[in-house]
C-alpha cells in the first residue's frame, strides 16, 4: 500500500511539474511554443490545422497573420509573419504570442496579478520601457489605470544581428492582466552576392 | 526685536525659495535657463557673454555648438544649434542642457543619489525608458559590452518630446540631460 502511494504521490507530483513546463513564461516563447517557430512545426505539436485567414495587412495578402486557439488548455492568440526561405518560397513563422491565463508564470513568478514593482525588480540588466495605455502595433490603447511594461531581453540594444525578443506585460492599476511575447527574427533568406 | 526677527525670517525663507525655484529641473530646462533659448537671451540673463567656440560639426561650420556655463554657482553644458531666420541669417539656441550639480532637483525631489524606483515612482503615467549603458570600444567589429553599473532612465509626457534623461551609477542618479527627443533620434 505504501509503494502505491508512493508510486501515485511521484506520478503527480511530476505531472504538475510538467503541466507548470507548459505555462513558463520566458523571452522566446510559452512552454513548448517558440517564437520563430513555422506553422508547420506548430500544427505538428499542437496535432491540428492552423487555419490563418486573419490577415493583418491588405496589401500583400497575408504578409502578418493571426490565429486564436486552445493550447494546453489556455486560450492563446498567435501572430505569425510570412518568411522567405529561398527566392518566391515561404512559410509563416511564429512572431507573437497573447495570453491572459492566470496559469501562466515567468520563472520568477511573474503572472496575472503582479504588481508593477516586482516586475521591474525582477528585471534589473534588462532595458524595459514604461508607458500609459496599452501598447500595439498601431494604436496605443488608452485609458483610465491601463499602462504597458516592455522588457527587452539583453540583445535587444546590441549591434549583433540576430533574434531580438520583447515581453510586453500589460497592467491595470498597476497589475499585470494579459502579456504578449514578441520576437523580431532575423531573415531566412539566403545572401545572394550581386 | 520681535519684528525684527520675523522680517529676518521672511526675507531668508524667501531667499531660500528663490534659490531652490533657480535648481529646479524640469522638461524645459534648469531654473531659468530653458530649452530653446537664445543665445543672446542667455547672454542677457547672465549678464555676460557666452562665445561659442567649440562647433560640434566640421562640415557645415558651427552648426552644432557647446558652452560650459557657471550658473547661479553650478556648472551647466550647454548645446546649441543654428535656427534660420533667413538664408543667410541665423541665431543659436539651446538643444541640450546637461548638470551633475547636487543643488539641481526636479519638483518632486529626485537629485543626486536618488534612487530608480524613486523616478519610477515620481512619473507615474510618463513614458519611461531603463536602458542599461553599453560600453564601446574603438574596435570596429567588437559587439559593445554592457555595462553592470551604469544606466539611464529618460522620462517624457508623450511618446515623443522634452525628456529628463536621468544617468545612473549603482541604480543612483549621478547626473542630469534635458532635451527634445523624437523617434527617428531613438
Amino acid at each position: 500500500m505504501k509503494k502505491i502511494c508512493l508510486f501515485l504521490f511521484i506520478t503527480v507530483a511530476l505531472q504538475a511539474f510538467a503541466q507548470n513546463k507548459d505555462y513558463i513564461i520566458s523571452m522566446e516563447g510559452l512552454g513548448t511554443l517558440k517564437l520563430g517557430m513555422t506553422q508547420a512545426d506548430l500544427e505538428k505539436l499542437l496535432n491540428q490545422k492552423i487555419v490563418l485567414d486573419n490577415h493583418l495587412d491588405t496589401i500583400i495578402d497575408s504578409y502578418l497573420d493571426t490565429a486564436k486557439l486552445k493550447y494546453k488548455g489556455i486560450n492563446v492568440q498567435l501572430e505569425f509573419n510570412r518568411s522567405y526561405y529561398a527566392p518566391n518560397v515561404f512559410h509563416m513563422r511564429l512572431i507573437g504570442i497573447r495570453a491572459s491565463s492566470p496559469l501562466c508564470k515567468t520563472a520568477s513568478g511573474i503572472s496575472i496579478g503582479t504588481d508593477q514593482l516586482k516586475i521591474i525588480t525582477a528585471y534589473p540588466n534588462n532595458g524595459m520601457v514604461i508607458q500609459p495605455g496599452y501598447y500595439n502595433y498601431y494604436e496605443t490603447e488608452k485609458g483610465k489605470g491601463k499602462s504597458t511594461i516592455s522588457i527587452m531581453d539583453d540583445s535587444a540594444n546590441q549591434t549583433k544581428a540576430g533574434n531580438t525578443y520583447i515581453m510586453r506585460l500589460f497592467l491595470l492599476n498597476k497589475k499585470v492582466v494579459s502579456f504578449e511575447l514578441k520576437a523580431q527574427l532575423i531573415d531566412e533568406r539566403p545572401i545572394v552576392d550581386e | 526685536m520681535k519684528k525684527i526677527f520675523l522680517l529676518l525670517c521672511i526675507v531668508a525663507s524667501t531667499t531660500v525659495t528663490a534659490q531652490n525655484k533657480d535648481y529646479i529641473i524640469s522638461m524645459e530646462g534648469i531654473g531659468a535657463i530653458k530649452l530653446n533659448m537664445k543665445q543672446a537671451e542667455l547672454e542677457k540673463l547672465l549678464k555676460k557673454k557666452i562665445p561659442l567656440t567649440n562647433p560640434m560639426d566640421t562640415v557645415s561650420g558651427s552648426w552644432q555648438d557647446s558652452a560650459k556655463i557657471r550658473y547661479k554657482n553650478i556648472d551647466i553644458e550647454l548645446r546649441f544649434q543654428r535656427g534660420y531666420v533667413t538664408n543667410d541669417s541665423f541665431y543659436m539656441f539651446i538643444t541640450w542642457i546637461g548638470t551633475s550639480s547636487p543643488l539641481c532637483k526636479t519638483i518632486t525631489g529626485i537629485g543626486i543619489g536618488s534612487d530608480k524606483l524613486k523616478i519610477i515612482s515620481a512619473y507615474d503615467g510618463y513614458y519611461l525608458s531603463i536602458q542599461p549603458s553599453y560600453l564601446f570600444s574603438n574596435k570596429e567589429e567588437e559587439i559593445p559590452e554592457r555595462s553592470k553599473t551604469m544606466s539611464t532612465i529618460s522620462v517624457r509626457k508623450e511618446e515623443e518630446g522634452y525628456t529628463i534623461l536621468f544617468n545612473l551609477f549603482k541604480n543612483k542618479v549621478v547626473s542630469f540631460e534635458i532635451f527634445p527627443l523624437y523617434d527617428d533620434e531613438e
